[in-house]
């Protein structure tokens, strides 16, 4: 455990000691607060900071995280700690955990500062909205880890952060209120986990939940510990220690896998009437 | 007590092509052995099959009586390992890397202490990113000891490195064996291999061809030993292959080559045959066949070929 927690630790000094990781995944947040303060208004900020929470952790882990770690494999550093008696399992849970920490700090920095400037209400669940919080980043830091893994380059994780990212953005109810999405795009993005973590975080913002809201708040933790799950367990088993190893023939499989859990949400979603 | 380090059979393929073809080496309790051989000889392929970095594709591995192909994280607990560069995360500090590393092992020596034997404590707040090469192989050498490893496997741990840090590696490698603790050591330095290691085992197209003490080794070589004689003017070649017990010969320049089977008898008449044509002896050594001349004979290649 010792060695576990060193290495978050460490992760977490090597981050704020790196200037590009701290404009990412400080400074862009606010600077998206701004922004989205400029163009929905001061007037419905407990709308409005569900999509800024979303996205800061979308960025932290399906950018921020593959590119450090693909950057670290590519230099040799994860080869090292393979010679090392610690497993790849504590490893990786040391790498989700010390991400986690990193976008909590990004999502909290960015909550006070639209609470403290742009008046933002305190949540109407603020327990749920924690519980919220981590199903959110637990899937995101998942579905990063499973880029990590296939993606040979820093250029390929972008190429797949993005072709995730925008999606969500786009279609997904992140970045367009879904009541503006065509019918197709509503329903497309039922299959999207970004819609599930808007749903779950703007409502306990907007509403004290009632029991059909408690109902629906969980079957949507439900769907992001799915998703989460399995692309943590992608993740881990299509983990490389260095830039040569050759991803196994059944990456296909587990791919397809973290992938399988997307569809099954969708349909768990349309099922449940999840709005 | 069991072997330090016990491979049966190793095979290691990339593709089609076989880069450990059955290789079997042991090294004792206490014991320095060298894996020597030219580039793609499979020794850097047999090292990291030992210590887990690649997947054996057949064969047997023991390491401290673990079977390292079984249980690789109970071996690395007990291995140090320094590979031919040393990678860290570019902002990591020095004393920060040591106390990180040695929080991955159950026993482990002070960052301080490491510090001081490595002589890297002007360094310790200075990121991994700033230090020289030698350096960084300094600081690799301490992470490879930090846990006093009962076998240190170092993988071309002198290349490219500065003379300060080969002196602390071999002064390293001195002390594990003082301490009755094991090194495997792959190299293509023919001298650090003579002047460090117990044993030589001579690896060329993923096979060992040889392994045996630098001694035997040389002592096994069909090469006879060589007088080397510098003169005023150039000697006659011809004349030269006359001389009592006289094998071979080559004349380059100056520089006359005699190998001889009874050297004694050589020499004198050397001398004599020099006082006859009126030549001057600038420079004269006898030399005996080396680890080199040992390695070209079974390989037929040369060490850096």
């Amino acid at each position: 455990m010792h060695g576990f927690w060193q290495h978050v630790r460490m992760t977490l000094v090597l981050n704020f000691r790196n200037r590009q990781a701290l404009i990412f995944g400080y400074v862009v947040p606010v600077f998206f607060l701004i922004a989205f303060v400029a163009i929905f208004g001061q007037t419905s900020m407990a709308k409005t900071i569900a999509p800024l929470v979303v996205i800061s952790i979308l960025g932290g882990a399906c950018f921020g995280l593959p590119i450090t770690l693909v950057n670290e494999r590519d230099r040799g550093v994860w080869r090292r700690y393979r010679l090392t008696p610690l497993g790849a399992g504590t490893f990786i849970t040391s790498t989700i955990t010390s991400r986690l920490v990193l976008v909590a700090t990004s999502v909290a920095l960015q909550i006070a500062l639209a609470m403290w400037i742009y008046g933002l209400p305190w949540p109407k669940e603020p327990l749920a909205l924690v519980v919220a919080f981590l199903l959110v980043s637990f899937a995101f830091i998942g579905i990063g880890l499973v880029i990590a893994a296939i993606a040979n380059s820093i250029g390929a994780v972008q190429a797949l952060g993005q072709s995730l990212f925008l999606p969500m953005i786009m279609i997904g109810g992140v970045g367009v209120p879904i009541h503006l999405l065509p019918k197709w795009a509503e329903t497309v993005s039922m299959f999207l986990p970004g819609r599930h973590a808007m749903a779950m975080i703007e409502r306990c913002y907007t509403h004290d939940f009632t029991d059909l809201d408690w109902q629906r708040f969980m079957w949507r933790a439900a769907i992001l510990l799915l998703i989460g799950g399995s692309a943590t367990l992608a993740g881990g088993k299509l983990f490389r220690w260095e830039a040569d190893q050759r991803l196994p023939r059944s990456a296909w499989f587990w791919v397809g896998l973290s992938l399988a859990t997307w569809i099954a949400a969708g349909f768990l979603g349309r099922l449940m009437k999840l709005a | 007590m069991p072997a330090a380090v016990e491979v049966t059979d190793l095979v290691k393929r990339y593709g089609t092509v076989e880069a450990v073809r059955g290789v079997s080496l042991s090294v004792a309790p206490g014991e320095i052995v060298a894996v020597l051989g030219p580039n793609g000889a499979g020794k850097t392929s047999t090292l990291e099959c030992i210590i887990g970095l690649r997947e054996a594709d057949g064969g047997t591995i023991s390491v401290c009586g673990i079977d390292a192909r079984r249980d690789p994280s109970a071996m690395r607990e007990r291995i140090g390992v320094q590979l031919q560069a040393t990678s860290l995360p570019e902002q990591i500090r020095v004393r920060e890397a040591l106390k990180l590393f040695a929080s991955f092992y159950r026993h482990s020596v002070t960052p301080q202490s490491l510090l001081d034997r490595f002589s890297l404590g002007d360094k310790a707040d200075a990121t991994f990113a700033s230090l020289s090469g030698g350096q960084k192989q300094r600081l690799g050498l301490a992470l490879a000891v930090i846990n006093e490893p009962e076998v240190l496997f170092l993988d071309e741990p002198t290349a490219g490195m500065d003379p300060q840090a080969r002196r602390e590696l071999h002064a390293v490698i001195r002390a594990m064996k003082a301490a009755g603790r094991s090194v495997l050591i792959t190299t293509h330095y023919i001298e650090e291999a003579e002047e460090l290691c117990d044993r030589v085992a001579v690896i060329d197209h993923g096979t060992v061809i040889a392994c045996d003490t630098p001694a035997a080794l040389i002592a096994r070589s069909a090469s006879a030993t060589r007088i080397v004689c510098t003169t005023d003017r150039p000697l006659d070649r011809t004349a030269l292959a006359t001389l009592e017990n006289a094998t071979a010969v080559e004349v380059d320049g100056l520089v006359a080559r005699i190998s001889s089977g009874a050297i004694n008898h050589t020499v004198i008449a050397l001398v004599h045959h020099l006082e006859a044509v009126g030549a001057t002896l600038v420079d004269l050594q006898i030399r005996k066949p080396s680890l080199e001349d040992v390695f070209i004979e079974l390989t037929g290649r040369k060490l850096r070929d």
